[in-house]
């Protein structure tokens, strides 16, 4: 199988072309020349120093975000229109877990940044257990100087790296416990893509060129100020709300529910209850239950991406709750990943307590899944 | 024997998504425009990162749709063709770059194209006898030229918009008038009710002989006739306002476009961009056309409206000369006309 991976996310622009596992070739150019300019050339003497044409390829890694905005479009348009021309899927291999991947191994913890303008990184956090990248947090963009602050207090030797490192080499960066990965690891590499690429092929995690799209986590300016004058709200979800949920599912769950899942759900499953949260007229977040007996068992929460950070998924699981309570019912659970942080403390903050583990509940990991009650 | 040349073109410089397939410059055998006015009207205007991204999600399926509605595949595109500039960057990137990876995946010649050239080229499709030389209007959202078309490839400026951009200037009043966007057709329509001469607006001409425009003024004075009507809380006929604006542009367009025509021999004077979509301008040239022996052409309103037939077309002329582009070709959103893409 031949993988052409590309990455243009970074001042970085990086492409590779690995076949059944063996790196072929890389190229990396960090030289301030545009990625428009030099993408389809750097392609071009790829495959042909390797002997391919481009009708060889099997399959397409592209960066899909976070990232520049228009770096991951000059990335994702190219790979996007090769993918249509010779029919072939798209692997949408996320920039910051490729970046973590550069320190295969590393014995600590991962911050990959990249540059978000205004002072700004993207960011995650990651951790190398038994040869696997655990994500410990989601992608999230952050002022430089808080992410310092928060690296620092962690306690732990962090390596950081990606195009953010130079933001927050703006900020005091001599704390003994963050390292600056070394040159030939420090920007994106699309090798890495092709390998993290292989695995999403392996899991069937692959896309067609129509429905890829890179997940900037980032709004427009103009977006934001509109939005803002939004209102949040909550509501019963639908059948016409099918295709806005399947969005977000998508966009958050590696094994997704298919779109007929919720067709079923909305139409023939009498027990499942959804709540969708809106702000103005866009549908940002929903949590679905099923009510079996006196027990609410949810199902799925999620939030949009484009959202995540300002409080919608407590309001979706508070109108849940209450959308409970409305039919009596007084007690709700789930399941959720034991890394997964973030969910963990906002179900406890709401009032759900932890009674037990789901060992290797998550085919795709083997991950274990925490078992919490409310009552 | 004659070989037919077929070329793909892609246009993405504003809120119009579009592919096209045009056959010799002239017949146009798809021509699939996705317009992103309904995401933009809620911010008054085009916000050039949510087009971007809308560009994005929507090419290939466009592309598809222009391949499948002109009943070809890939294997009978001669060229791909794509704007080059001007335009928002962001917006001018994603046609450009998927027009590359096109060209390169199917080992074709890349040709860049001038919008405005497009615009021009939209009246070669609409007027199949139309050949240069001849003077031509571009009037739209971001431009106002007067153009002396010498060859296909050959453009001489002769006048330009000191300011705002006639297209501009009908979404400034529009937005005053509380009218929305986009301004152009809102206001053309509106004017249907209104009096032309209920309010007299100034005319800038300029300087004797001077093809250029100025819209600042009108739009000014329009902006403070509103402002003193509020002030003295007298009711305001919208549609009096828009007509009597809108006679005030045209004036001043079609007067500086017939005067060109006859100034520089030319027996057509040709309207192009999408102000030319707008049913008072193509009124005053007919007849201001009528009277001075000029034949006026413009497009359908469709071909007025960004589409990619027109860049096909104008992108014919250039593949029969043999100018192509290479994989490097770069947005340009300040390209000039005529400057070479």
């Amino acid at each position: 199988m031949l993988i052409l991976a590309i990455d243009t996310s970074s001042a970085t622009a990086t492409t590779a072309l690995m076949e059944d596992g063996r790196l072929l070739a890389e190229y990396n150019q960090n030289s301030g020349k545009t990625h428009s300019q030099r993408l389809m050339l750097m392609i071009d003497d790829m495959l042909k120093s390797c002997g391919k044409k481009p009708e060889d390829v099997d399959l397409y890694a592209c960066a899909a975000g976070p990232g520049s905005f228009t770096g991951l479009r000059i990335g994702a348009s190219a790979v996007k229109t090769m993918a249509q021309v010779f029919n072939k899927p798209i692997a949408a291999v996320p920039t910051l877990d490729a970046l973590a991947y550069n320190l295969f191994n590393f014995n600590g913890l991962v911050c990959p940044t990249l540059d978000a303008q205004r002072g700004a990184v993207y960011s995650g956090l990651y951790k190398w257990e038994n040869n696997k990248l655990l994500k410990l947090e989601d992608y999230r963009v952050i002022d430089g100087k808080a992410l310092v602050d928060k690296l620092t207090a962690l306690n732990q030797q962090v390596a950081i790296l990606g195009d953010g490192v130079e933001v927050l080499k703006q900020i005091d960066l001599t704390k003994s416990n963050i390292l600056i990965a070394p040159p030939g690891h420090l920007q994106p590499r699309a090798s890495s893509g092709a390998a993290i690429a292989q695995q999403m092929q392996e899991n069937g995690f692959v896309e067609s060129c129509y429905s890829f799209r890179p997940v900037y986590i980032r709004k427009s300016q103009a977006e934001v100020e509109y939005e803002k004058k939004q209102e949040l709200t909550t509501r019963p979800m639908e059948l016409k709300d099918v295709d806005d949920v399947w969005e977000i599912e998508k966009l958050s769950f590696r094994t997704p529910w298919s779109r007929e899942s919720f067709v079923e759900e909305m139409q023939t499953n009498q027990r499942a209850r959804y709540v969708l949260a809106e702000l103005g007229d866009t549908v940002v977040g929903y949590g679905g239950m099923w009510f079996i007996v006196d027990e609410a068992h949810i199902t799925n929460i999620a939030v949009h991406p484009d959202y995540r950070g300002q409080k919608i998924g407590e309001k979706v699981v508070e109108a849940m709750i209450a959308a409970a309570q409305r039919e009596s019912i007084n007690s709700l659970t789930l399941e959720v990943r034991v890394t997964n942080t973030p969910a963990i403390n906002l179900y406890k903050k709401l009032g759900f307590d932890e009674v037990g583990i789901r060992k290797g509940y998550y085919t795709d990991t083997g991950e274990d899944a925490l078992i919490m009650w409310y009552k | 024997m004659y070989k037919d040349t077929t070329i793909l073109a892609i246009e993405t410089s504003c809120d119009e998504t579009s592919a096209a397939i045009v056959r010799n410059g002239r017949e146009v055998l798809s021509n699939v425009i996705s317009t992103q006015i309904d995401i933009h009207k809620k911010f008054g205007g085009v916000v050039p990162e949510v087009a971007s991204r809308k560009h994005l999600e929507n090419i290939n399926m466009i592309v598809q749709e222009a391949l499948q509605q002109a009943g070809i595949n890939l294997e009978k595109v001669d060229a791909v063709a794509v704007t080059s500039g001007p335009g928002l960057v962001g917006a001018l990137l994603i046609g450009l770059t998927t027009a590359k990876a096109l060209a390169y995946s199917i080992n074709k010649p890349l040709i860049g194209v001038h919008h405005i050239e497009g615009h021009i080229a939209a009246n070669y499709i609409e007027h199949k006898e139309l050949q240069p030389p001849f003077i031509c209007l571009v009037a739209s959202g971001g431009h106002s030229h007067i153009v002396k078309v010498k060859d296909y490839d050959s453009f001489e400026i002769l006048g330009q918009t000191r300011d705002d951009a006639a297209g501009e200037a009908f979404d400034k009043i529009a937005r005053a008038l509380g009218l929305g966007y986009p301004g152009g057709p809102l206001i053309d329509k509106i004017s249907l009710k209104g009096n032309p001469e209920a309010i007299h607006f100034p005319r800038a001409f300029l300087e004797e002989g001077s093809y250029d425009f100025s819209f600042s003024g009108l739009k000014s004075a329009a902006l403070s006739y509103l402002n003193s009507m509020k002030m003295k809380d007298e009711k305001i006929n919208i549609a009096d306002v828009a007509a009597s604006f809108q006679a005030a542009v045209v004036e001043v367009l079609a007067e500086k476009l017939i005067r060109a025509a006859v100034e520089h021999n030319s027996k057509y004077a040709v309207l192009a961009g999408g102000v030319a979509a707008n049913s008072k301008l193509r009124q005053e040239l007919q007849c201001l056309g009528s009277q001075r022996g000029i034949e006026v052409l413009f497009p359908s309103s469709i071909l007025c409206t960004d589409n990619a037939a027109m860049i096909g077309s104008a992108a014919y002329y250039r593949y029969i000369r043999g100018v192509v582009s290479d994989l490097t070709l770069n947005a340009r959103p300040n390209l000039t006309i005529g400057e070479r893409v």
